[in-house]
């Protein structure tokens, strides 16, 4: 009798767990993830293009598309800055970009197109404006079973709201920008020693590109940094970059460093500078 | 710069099986074939950022849970850590092009707080039914200098109780962000 019941108990509960993980799984994990391509994307004159967005997780989910203001600091990191606190080049870069859908609900495995467009005003000055898009998935509203309180302690379920921002920039008119390196040094940062130079910026234009460091007679890079942006709210980045050991004792002595656009925009070099690592 | 500017439009590289032959003649239909090679970015959740169970006394004057970004608690003040081994660090996998700028960024908590409310009590604004999300931490630590192409990342964080919150469960939300320069 206790073993029969026992046999239907287990059935029951073979039943009830399958569909208990799946329930579990669903806010914890996977429900969300995503990719984004491409990772940069640059709008001059009035042709639009398109950014792909794909659920990549497992469970169907529901993002939003939105844009957001960054300003880069001199040490290169992108701050969020709130829509009240823009200033009028900011302004003027949130009204101009068009884009739809800005809501998606995609099964997984599953891409999709957002069209995206700039309209600047005809008197808007000269200049580069940029937004960043973001991509977030929205958390799924979740019933709560009554038998999952538990009667003594506290436990936490915390859901991590996770997406992507990219930058999309508008070069409107004529844009230009003048770029310069100064000597590179290995300095002592906090965890070690670090390659250091600045790169110098001025004009309406930012630039991206690779800092490759050179050593005489060798061809290939002792020291690579890709995807550097210098944007026009600041005037010189400073460029920090850890060093090991053996990096340290290959960098001394005479060096050339070239900052060059990326492959894929052409690989055409930005500005170099010759110098002496002591 | 003109160059950079001319190449505008996205930042795509343009692949032609038949060579960089100068596409877009689609009224002679031939055998030009193109494709477009899109630099991705992408973004997965692999764990959640857990602080398994804690017990409070009935005169409990509260105190803090810490989930540092290895996944090791702490509990501090009148608060007692329950069964270990349930709690961890929420943890995310950013892959995309090897060598570029990548950035990771937890919410702000001091702009835009966070409370955990009991899920008995959606919408309460009851001490007794919110508990506080008081710090937020990568293990990123802002971004990557060198991006491998994959990186994981950890998130941990602290939540502070007062000692009145009722028995259950916590539930709400926190922003994690990527960026690409």
């Amino acid at each position: 009798m206790f073993f029969n019941s026992l046999q239907k108990i287990a059935k029951l509960g073979a039943g009830l767990a399958a569909f208990g993980t799946l329930a579990f799984a669903m806010p914890a994990q996977a429900q969300g993830d995503l990719l984004v391509a491409p990772t940069r994307v640059i709008l001059d004159g009035s042709r639009g293009t398109e950014v792909i967005l794909s659920n990549i997780g497992s469970e169907e989910a529901t993002y939003r598309i939105g844009l957001e203001l960054r300003r880069m600091n001199e040490d290169g990191e992108l701050v969020p800055v709130e829509t009240a606190e823009a200033n009028s080049v900011e302004e003027a870069s949130l009204g101009m970009i068009r884009y739809a859908p800005r809501r998606i609900a995609l099964p997984p495995g599953q891409p999709q197109a957002i069209r995206l467009s700039a309209r600047p005003g005809a008197e808007l000055p000269d200049g580069e404006y940029r937004v960043h898009m973001s991509f977030k998935a929205i958390p799924r509203p979740r019933e709560v079973t009554a038998d999952e309180q538990p009667s003594e302690g506290v436990t936490f379920r915390l859901i991590p709201v996770y997406g992507i921002t990219i930058p999309i920039i508008v070069r409107h008119g004529r844009v230009e920008a003048q770029v310069a390196l100064t000597q590179p040094a290995i300095v002592q940062g906090e965890a070690g020693p670090e390659f250091a130079m600045t790169i110098e910026r001025s004009g309406e234009s930012s630039t991206y590109g690779a800092l490759n460091v050179f050593k005489p007679g060798v061809s290939d890079p002792v020291l690579q940094l890709g995807g550097v942006a210098v944007y026009p709210e600041i005037g010189h980045r400073e460029v920090r970059l850890r060093l090991t050991p053996e990096q340290v004792a290959a960098l001394r002595g005479q060096v050339r460093v070239e900052y060059r656009e990326m492959p894929d925009q052409g690989g055409g070099l930005i500005a170099a500078v010759e110098g002496m690592i002591g | 710069m003109t160059k950079t500017i001319r190449f505008g439009a996205a930042s795509v590289a343009m692949f032609a099986a038949l060579g960089l032959s100068t596409a877009a003649h689609a009224d002679t239909a031939a055998a030009d074939a193109t494709a477009e090679v899109l630099a991705a970015l992408e973004l997965t959740n692999t764990d959640a950022l857990n602080f398994g169970t804690v017990i409070l006394s009935a005169t409990s004057t509260g105190g803090t849970v810490n989930v540092d970004a290895a996944g090791t608690r702490a509990c501090a003040g009148d608060v007692v850590c329950g069964p270990a081994g349930a709690e961890q660090a929420a943890g995310f996998t950013v892959t995309g092009t090897a060598g570029s700028n990548v950035s990771v960024a937890v919410q702000d908590l001091v702009a835009n707080p966070v409370s955990l409310t009991h899920t008995g009590n959606v919408g309460s604004t009851n001490a007794e039914h919110n508990i506080e999300l008081t710090a937020l931490v990568d293990s990123a630590g802002g971004s990557y200098t060198g991006f491998s192409g994959s990186e994981a990342f950890t998130v941990g964080g602290t939540i502070a109780l007062d000692g009145s919150e009722i028995a259950g469960t916590y539930e709400g939300t926190f922003d994690v962000t990527v960026a690409y320069q």
